[in-house]
């Protein structure tokens, strides 16, 4: 058995779920319903594919040759290996939380040098430099050279 | 094309300012491609927001300068590192890391440059007569063959992709799917909005290509960039001299011609690219040789097959998508998503009414790969030291430009949103084996689809027959159902052929 075959069932259910919730939804488009429908019906057939397929026996690994049912990326979901990838989305999400706030350039210069520290990068020089050097760069080319009004918040 | 617009394109292309772009979109091409991790695919969606405010010529040429730039790049730490930079670059590692630890990685390089400047010329310059007669075929489509097209793109990308068909598919579809958020331009009906007005205008594309892209592979590689070490524990090896010698040029130049032959083929052919292109040229050149046995020992053949080859994958993936509006790999995906939102239409007026702009952007494509050349050769010693920056110090840059990218294209951190919420939703589809790439087709395509085939069904009604047979009876659009075919058992039969034959050889 594949190493991805029980994931293969979860998110076969997860998906047959989802697509439920997306036909219900299409109940109140009325006549403008049957491409939609038609898309989510294939997606139906494609997960439940996807979570019978799951039962059958792993073809053999030829020599030499990547298995190339198993995507390059594609790996268990287990809580170990989410952590990190999770934190990344969280912190993430706190800087787009505080551009509002606090204004683009402020929420930029404490983002950045938290991520960096985060990321393993010691020393004051090259937090300093990199944070600094971003967010001029951006300061340059997207509000000198593009326009671009970026959001200005309590500080900045 | 008249030698009038010849003249008025190679004078707007020799302006300052574009040679300026095109030098800068090179580097950076470059500069990405040597840095193991980040890809083409992954600086076009970085960079498109760039584009979003510049004119469609100067927008289009940064976007096709990176593009050859990083196809180059990537060869870099794959001859330094033994670490191809890009997928394309992986055929280079073998012979080109056994040149640099001979002491001969600056021969290794400058012969990767030569290779991929005369490949990416090639097949620029092939673009430029092969694209004209070729969109005269879009003047032939309706509605049924668009519908087609939609349906033929989508499947090209699911082949592309590694991993399983059948979830390439679902992500296709799913794609599609969200391509019909929105307002629904023949009734007016807002259609998955959930109520949210932001989404009226449909879910933006660019935002949800740096999720997908950038993002996700932040997610992805997260884990190991702060696992590895904080430099590269080697020194710089030696380079020794980059230009390559008379000698060298005398040796390689019918491998060069051939195997650029071989990435033009292989790019206009959907469901090939880069990555197949080198192992054929690769493959291809060591049948030829007369000295086999030197190949995986350091063969300078070795390094300028695979690098010829993949460039030329860059004309020629352009001719299918610049014609028929097709991307023939994911990179070229991307690209198109820069050409709709720049107003540019793939098909036959972009070479009748946008003649101008479009044979601007071909011979654009010839320059830069020129300026690829001589900064690839210049600059190699630096480059050298672009591909050992660890990642540590690029991924909170790479987080910050996703955000203020995601942010410019609308003005409005709703769009921050949907990049962050396809970050995530990239990463979970990578995880369980699902590619992110025939997602953002099928947005792309989506809208062209759900056109075609909602004409095409009142076409099929007034001529009083069932959709099937009408598609059935119609030539253009049996030639692409043919197409489609062709498409699916192509790389599998490229693939089994090349295995045969290695098989053999090693037997």
């Amino acid at each position: 058995m594949r190493t991805t075959a029980l994931q293969d069932r979860i998110v076969a259910v997860i998906l047959l779920v989802l697509v439920a919730g997306g036909f219900a939804v299409t109940f109140d488009f009325s006549a403008i319903a049957l491409y939609p429908r038609l898309l989510l019906g294939a997606m139906a057939l494609m997960a439940a594919a996807i979570g019978l397929r799951s039962f059958l026996p792993a073809r053999p690994r030829e020599a030499g040759l990547p298995d190339d049912a198993e995507g390059p990326d594609e790996l268990p979901l287990i809580p170990a290996r989410l952590t990190q990838p999770v934190t990344i989305a969280a912190m993430m999400v706190l800087y787009g939380l505080a551009i509002p706030l606090l204004g683009y350039f402020t929420a930029t210069l404490v983002a950045v040098p938290v991520i960096l520290l985060w990321m393993g990068v010691r020393g004051a020089l090259p937090v300093l430099v990199l944070t600094l050097g971003f967010a001029g760069f951006v300061y340059v080319l997207f509000r000198l050279q593009l326009g671009v009004p970026l959001p200005r918040g309590l500080l900045l | 094309m008249t030698l009038d617009l010849f003249q008025t394109v190679l004078a707007g292309l020799f302006s300052p300012m574009l040679l300026g772009l095109m030098i800068l979109g090179v580097a950076a091409g470059i500069v990405v491609g040597a840095l193991p991790g980040l890809s083409a695919t992954m600086a076009l969606a970085l960079m498109i927001p760039v584009t979003y405010g510049m004119e469609p010529l100067p927008g289009i040429l940064l976007l096709v300068s990176i593009y050859c730039g990083s196809m180059f790049g990537g060869s870099v730490p794959a001859i330094l590192l033994h670490t191809p930079g890009t997928p394309s670059a992986a055929a280079t590692a073998i012979d080109g890391y056994q040149m640099a630890r001979k002491g001969q990685g600056g021969r290794a390089l400058g012969i990767a440059a030569l290779a991929s400047t005369v490949g990416g010329v090639f097949s620029a310059l092939a673009l430029a007569f092969i694209a004209p007669p070729l969109a005269r075929i879009s003047l032939l489509f309706s509605a049924p063959e668009y519908f087609l097209i939609a349906i033929f793109g989508l499947s090209i990308i699911a082949t592309v992709v590694s991993g399983s068909l059948l979830k390439a598919m679902f992500a296709g579809t799913f794609g599609l799917l969200i391509g019909t958020v929105g307002i629904d331009i023949f009734t007016g009906y807002p259609r998955f909005t959930f109520g949210l007005s932001e989404l009226q205008s449909g879910v933006s594309l660019v935002p949800a290509m740096i999720g997908l892209f950038s993002v996700s592979q932040i997610m992805i590689q997260i884990e190991a960039d702060r696992a590895a070490g904080r430099a590269t524990a080697d020194g710089p090896l030696a380079l020794g001299r980059i230009l390559p010698s008379l000698a060298d040029i005398r040796r390689l130049w019918r491998t060069i011609a051939s195997s650029s032959v071989v990435g033009l083929i292989l790019g206009i052919l959907p469901g090939t690219g880069g990555e197949i292109a080198s192992w054929v040229a690769y493959s291809n050149a060591r049948r030829r040789s007369a000295d086999r046995d030197s190949f995986g020992k350091g063969a300078p053949e070795g390094v300028a097959a695979p690098e010829a080859a993949n460039n030329a994958v860059t004309g020629g993936a352009m001719i299918p998508l610049l014609t028929l509006g097709i991307p023939a790999n994911i990179a070229t995906a991307v690209l198109m998503g820069g050409f709709l939102i720049q107003g540019l239409t793939p098909g036959r007026g972009l070479f009748t009414e946008q003649a101008e702009l479009t044979y601007s952007i071909i011979f654009g494509f010839v320059l830069a790969n020129v300026i690829m050349g001589l900064i690839a050769i210049g600059a190699s010693r630096w480059l050298a030291l672009v591909s050992r920056v660890p990642q540590r110090l690029i991924v909170p840059l790479i987080l910050g430009f996703s955000v203020v990218g995601s942010y410019s294209i609308g003005n409005s951190m709703f769009d921050v949103w949907v990049m962050l919420a396809f970050g995530v939703l990239g990463f979970l589809a990578r995880r369980t084996g699902f590619h992110p790439a025939p997602i953002v087709l099928g947005m792309l395509l989506g809208p062209i689809a759900e056109a075609g085939l909602r004409q095409s069904l009142v076409m099929a009604d007034v001529a009083g027959k069932p959709l099937a047979l009408m598609i059935l009876t119609r030539p253009m659009s049996l030639a692409i159902v043919a197409l489609m075919i062709l498409t699916f058992a192509g790389p599998p039969l490229i693939r089994a052929v090349s295995r045969r034959r290695l098989a053999q050889r090693t037997a």
